[in-house]
């Protein structure tokens, strides 16, 4: 009796496991996919992903570069990278490093210090840690220095054949917590120590990016001041011709 | 009894071991699981590679937008295989075409008026007629319909300057230029022994510019003349 029920167990188990969704083997990380194959190691141009919810830490020089969730990356050669899509954390292993290049196809980011980029639908966003970023344009051949707590974005090339940028600003402090905290390396005492120590860089950056966009606005007000003027200088000389048609109609209609 | 049963539970997971074995060799899950996961990691792959060629296009188009400007100066010659560029560059330089057009606009404008002052009815309204048609957008419209209708009159086109009078009634109601239209319409009307219509303009006219004083009384005056 007992055996006949075990082997009705048996294949009740057999039945109710028929339809099973298989699991794959393949869920198991490899870390991240390469191209060309197991091209990390060396020093010539590899490609780089990372997958859903899965950061990487890539160690390049003195310098650590960490990949954010779906993140593509390029080597183009020692020192030199590309970003495709994602975003990405540089930091140098002991405060300074050497300097480590990062491109984008609108422009050039080169620094020895922390920095990160963001790469949005249309446009690219540089972070400043700690310590200046140089920022090449396509199509311009001015450097521009991006000083530490400000960010700014720079957009692709526009018809002057040259990517646009925009006026820098105070770091953003929300977006910015929430992917530092995502792509820390560290604890989350670590973390809190880190953002302690780097507060004072962002107020700083704070106060300066006031001062700028006063300065800014002051600018604008003689822009508009100036455009008010040349605006009504130009609407006087239209005074002026109308007047003079005015005449020349008196005298061709009522003077006939 | 507990020998027995015993036995019974070594002999059911023995069963289960030896049919679990058999599922597996015969249903080939295994294998077809790892043919799955090959396949996964062969799409993912080949993904990556898409992305990185789109990329490399992407990249491309950056260059070419960064030399596109210098490309399309103007003083490129016009032979026959610059066509592709300058077909680019009507897109690219859209700002730049509409602006020319409403300086040209300005320039016919001042040629038109020099042939009105001159007397040369005939050609001003010619270029005034283009200007109307081609340019609509430009500031000089009011007084190009103003000097156009005026043309016409002086030309002997009755009709045609009755036409764009009334034209620059419906654009322009309250220009003073317009003003001085009526005043002409009327004049217009009265030629043409049309006084009722002739008197309607008038009292339309010193109603609606009343701060134009030489007008108005123009208007009363030639109300006047009509009623008698």
């Amino acid at each position: 009796m007992i055996v006949v029920g075990l082997l009705a167990l048996i294949l009740a188990f057999d039945v109710a496991h028929a339809g099973e969704i298989v699991a794959l083997p393949n869920e198991e990380p490899s870390l991240v996919l390469q191209e060309p194959n197991e091209c990390l190691q060396g020093n010539s141009y590899c490609a780089v992903r990372t997958s859903e919810r899965r950061k990487f830490k890539w160690i390049e020089k003195s310098a650590t570069l960490t990949m954010d969730w779906q993140t593509l990356l390029l080597r183009l050669e020692p020192g030199v990278f590309r970003l495709i899509s994602g975003n990405l954390w540089v930091s140098p292993q002991k405060g300074q490093s050497e300097i480590l290049t990062v491109e984008t196809e609108a422009a050039q980011f080169s620094s020895r210090y922390e920095f990160w980029i963001r790469r949005e639908e249309s446009q690219i966003l540089i972070l400043s840690v700690r310590g200046p970023v140089e920022i090449r344009l396509r199509g311009d051949s001015q450097v521009y220095v991006l000083e530490s707590g400000f960010q700014n974005w720079i957009s692709r090339v526009d018809r002057r054949g040259r990517a646009q940028m925009g006026i820098p600003r105070a770091i953003d402090i929300e977006s910015h917590i929430e992917v530092w905290a995502r792509l820390f390396p560290g604890s989350r005492t670590e973390f809190r120590a880190a953002l302690e120590e780097w507060r004072p860089i962002w107020l700083n950056a704070v106060g300066l990016s006031s001062e700028i966009h006063q300065e800014l606005v002051h600018h604008r007000e003689l822009a508009m001041a100036r455009e008010h003027r040349s605006k009504k200088a130009q609407a006087e000389a239209r005074a002026s011709e109308n007047q003079r048609l005015r005449e020349l109609f008196r005298q061709k209609v009522l003077l006939e | 009894m507990t020998r027995f049963v015993l036995f019974i539970l070594c002999l059911t997971l023995a069963l289960i071991e030896v049919r679990s074995y058999f599922h597996n060799y015969f249903s080939q899950s295994d294998r077809l699981r790892g043919e799955v996961g090959k396949l996964k990691e062969r799409l993912a792959r080949e993904t990556l590679r898409r992305d990185l060629m789109a990329h490399q296009l992407d990249d491309f188009r950056q260059v070419v937008a960064t030399l596109l400007p210098e490309a399309l100066k103007p003083q490129r010659s016009n032979r026959a295989d610059d066509y592709p560029l300058r077909n680019l560059a009507t897109i690219v330089f859209e700002q730049k075409s509409l602006n020319l057009g409403l300086e040209r606009a300005g320039v016919l404008f001042s040629k038109a008026k020099t042939h009105f002052q001159q007397g040369e009815y005939e050609r001003s309204n010619r270029i005034f007629s283009s200007l109307i048609q081609n340019y609509p957008d430009t500031v000089h419209l009011a007084e190009s319909y103003f000097l156009l209708a005026e043309g016409q009159f002086q030309a002997g086109d009755f009709e045609g300057s009755v036409r764009n009078l009334d034209a620059m009634i419906t654009l322009f109601p309250e220009s003073s230029l317009t003003g001085y239209g009526m005043l002409r319409l009327g004049k217009i009307f009265e030629s043409q022994d049309r006084f009722e219509d002739a008197e309607v303009v008038y009292r339309t006219i010193s109603k609606m510019f009343k701060d134009e004083s030489m007008l108005v009384q123009e208007a009363q005056s030639r109300l006047k003349a009509v009623e008698l």
